[in-house]
């Protein structure tokens, strides 16, 4: 009977053409509008040539070639020089034009826009390039007073350009993080599955459904035909999952990395918690199924918000409150998986997450199915 | 007003379903505005960068450039595991990992400096190259008086004077009304284009699909009321539902941010809300038109998230739109979020934008047009279902 009630209910479902189509388009189409939105947005991190305006007088010779040096075009420009009065650059900065003022003199100063908070990046870098200029500066006016002797050698070490600081990575995976918006994309479609798992719980309720209630007559054991619903549920919604992985990996060439077969594994594990969590709240209560549909998609929407579905870095704001919920939150589960497959060789922490998902999805299974084994009715 | 109390009736026996979207979407609002940032400083302000220093050489070299980076930036402690730092850094919990290797003090005094610390940061990040700027300007100082003749002792000493004397920043202020309101006001109505669709799509698309049920509009039809009037009653029970909803943000937003939600600016940014709420409402009318087949709540939850997240991402409301490509935003005109949002983060000073009246205004008047383009869709969506009966 348990395949009975898999091959049934299977073409059942694959009958229900709307709720198909839109299962498959939703990840497929919102991965698109992702990849669309996100194309080009990593380069939003990396540094652009930042536009300055240079008030300077004669003497100023030290700085107009440290910025005729940092503004020469090119590759490498790192700065957008125009060399004007005060009062010019004061309107230049008004009209967000430019990010500072350099001003000449001993010690050189700058000036920057209290309205341009958004872009305190570029004037702490601009900050940064005065300070070194005036430490410098600085430096050589202390030593040529104290140890005159040593100038030449002070000014042959700065001309070597020493590189202090070495480059180097943990991983050869992706540090892009717009890459997590994918995986817990992926996420929140291995929890909508949770609908289909909901309506396998109204199906086999006498007071939930007429269906249920014709069903609850057969002499079949319920625990074969719910496990027969659910089986075909999971492998069904796998299915749609993996496609749009595969569209979203092979057609996109979003850097999932290279691990396809591992990711198919924690899609199909999120799917059976996914089901296995819409079948236990459709088993609780006698609500009736949208209250109960109403539950699950604002449980699945503020799981998917905490691991970072519209705000990236959520997911390590919230280990930092409560680290215990990420430890249970499905949506982070699913999510971390992916990201541990894409950044570290060893698969630790992906077995892991994976393993607290079956649990878990294995206990609201048990628990679904002793809250509706032998229940009488007295009256429907 | 036979059909607008029918919509009542409804509404009151939906009224559970709704409170759970609105309660849970009003948390989401809520903390997505207060992990926004701070207000506007008068005062410059050197960005901060959260920066964890490994330092293994403990030498007073060493705790010196780590007292220095402290001073400047955010100090997070975490323990040397690459995997730790690594998933730190990834989320942008921290935006640089320094290593400062044994045998640092000693290499210094000999002047071997190449490599003599090493980083590890996003490649390619303006955060990273500011911070190895700054790690490089230190080491640089403290090289350039021991080369001068100084002792280790004095050439930090005198290293941290002269880096501590260089700074010399002037924050200019050209508004005054700066020191005004909070800006997590704005954050709070960045986020609402997204909580207003879902909350319609979710709580006010089921009842009017009600409506819509071939036998039920039958009946309606058999009446002696006019298409038009049916579609007025029907528009003022959707009208109350949303006005509700609206107000009920508008009190959680007074309730959270008091005053700054009456600042010249905010009540602006209050009316950009109410338009987009209208864009809500005709968005709402336009999908309760179609045949969303058996398991239309289903269906439902997945259009409103498909089209909620579409369009809040395209149209700048979580990924800033000064962050997006020329081409996305190109196409993103055609959105209203995109509008809605251009006139929020002018408001707010958000974009290089300055606020312009007419540019706002602009923004107003085309988010109106989207409204009205998606009302007359409706009108027309509806009249050619009630002719194919």
């Amino acid at each position: 009977m348990f395949w009975h009630a898999f091959y049934y209910y299977l073409k059942s479902i694959l009958r229900q053409k709307e709720t198909l189509c839109w299962t498959l388009l939703f990840p497929i189409a919102l991965g698109t509008l992702f990849f669309a939105a996100f194309s080009g947005l990593s380069e939003d991190e990396s540094l652009n040539t930042i536009p300055v305006a240079a008030v300077l007088e004669e003497e100023d010779i030290a700085l107009k070639s440290l910025l005729e040096a940092l503004g020469e075009p090119g590759e490498e420009q790192f700065l957008e020089v125009t060399y004007v009065t005060e009062e010019e650059a004061l309107a230049l900065l008004e009209q967000k034009k430019i990010i500072g003022i350099l001003h000449g003199g001993k010690p050189a100063t700058l000036s920057v826009s209290a309205q341009m908070d958004n872009m305190q990046m570029e004037q702490s870098i601009l900050s940064a390039i005065v300070d070194q200029y005036n430490t410098i500066y600085d430096g050589i006016e202390n030593v040529a007073m104290t140890n005159p002797e040593k100038v030449e050698a002070v000014i042959r070490k700065l001309s070597e350009g020493t590189n202090y600081n070495e480059e180097i990575t943990y991983t050869d995976g992706t540090m892009d993080e717009m890459v997590s918006y994918f995986f817990n994309l992926i996420a929140m479609t291995c929890l909508y599955s949770s609908m289909t798992g909901l309506q396998i719980a109204i199906r086999n309720q006498a007071n939930l459904s007429s269906l249920g209630a014709r069903r609850s007559l057969s002499p079949t054991h319920k625990l074969i035909s719910i496990f027969g619903e659910i089986t075909a549920s999971c492998l069904f919604q796998s299915v749609l999952v993996w496609i749009s992985l595969f569209y979203l990996n092979f057609v996109l060439k979003v850097n999932f990395g290279s691990q396809f077969g591992y990711m198919m594994l924690a899609s199909l594990v999120g799917c059976i918690f996914g089901i296995s969590f819409g079948f236990f709240v459709g088993c609780i209560g006698k609500m009736e199924e949208a209250i109960k549909l109403g539950i699950l998609m604002v449980i699945t929407m503020f799981n998917c918000f905490l691991s970072g579905l519209m705000v990236q870095n959520m997911r390590i704001q919230v280990e930092r409150v409560c680290p215990w919920y990420n430890k249970i939150n499905p949506a982070a589960l699913i999510s971390d998986s992916f990201y541990a497959l894409s950044v570290f060789q060893s698969h630790d922490r992906y077995f892991k997450n994976l393993a607290t998902l079956f649990v878990m999805a294995v206990c609201l299974c048990v628990a679904g199915f002793f809250i509706v084994r032998r229940e009488k009715y007295a009256a429907l | 007003m036979q059909l607008f109390k029918a919509f009542c009736v409804i509404g009151k026996r939906r009224i559970a379903t709704i409170g759970v979207y609105f309660a849970i979407y009003a948390v989401i609002t809520i903390i997505l505005s207060v992990t926004a940032k701070d207000n506007l400083n008068a005062n410059f302000q050197s960005k901060e960068l959260s920066v964890c220093v490994l330092d293994e050489d403990d030498s007073m070299a060493s705790k010196a450039l780590t007292e220095y980076i402290g001073s400047i930036h955010h100090l997070v402690t975490l323990e040397n595991d690459p995997e730790v730092l690594q998933e730190h850094l990834y989320y942008r919990d921290i935006n640089y990992v320094l290593t400062i290797s044994q045998g640092f003090e000693d290499k210094l005094l000999a002047g071997e400096c190449e490599g003599l610390v090493t980083n590890v940061k996003v490649p390619g990040s303006s955060a990273g190259y500011f911070a190895d700027q700054q790690v490089s300007q230190y080491i640089q100082a403290v090289q350039l008086y021991l080369t001068g003749g100084f002792s280790i002792d004095e050439a930090i000493v005198k290293a941290s004077a002269s880096l501590e004397n260089a700074g010399n920043v002037e924050a200019v202020v050209f508004e005054k009304e700066t020191a005004e309101g909070r800006k997590e006001v704005f954050y709070f109505y960045q986020y609402l284009p997204y909580i207003f669709i879902l909350l319609l799509f979710c709580g006010l698309a089921p009842i009017i699909m009600i409506f819509q049920e071939k036998d039920k509009r039958n009946r309606i039809s058999c009446s002696s009321q006019k298409l038009w009037k049916r579609n007025l009653e029907l528009a003022f029970g959707c009208g109350a539902y949303s006005l509700c909803i609206w107000l009920l943000f508008m009190v959680l937003g007074v309730a959270v941010y008091h005053g700054s939600m009456f600042t010249e600016k905010a009540l602006y940014a209050m009316l950009n809300s109410f338009v987009f709420l209208l864009i809500s409402i005709a968005l709402t009318l336009l999908l309760s038109c179609f045949d969303l087949g058996v398991n239309v709540m289903n269906v439902v939850n997945i259009v409103s998230n498909l089209l909620g997240l579409g369009m809040a991402f395209l149209g700048g409301v979580f990924v800033p739109q000064n962050m997006l490509s020329d081409e996305v935003l190109a196409v993103a005109r055609f959105l209203p979020t995109y509008w809605y949002v251009r006139a929020n983060n002018m408001l707010a000073g958000f974009s290089t934008e300055i606020f312009d009246m007419h540019l706002y205004w602009n923004a107003i008047g085309i988010q109106l047009l989207f409204a009205l383009t998606a009302f007359a869709l409706t009108l027309v969506a509806s009249k050619l279902k009630h002719q194919a009966v």
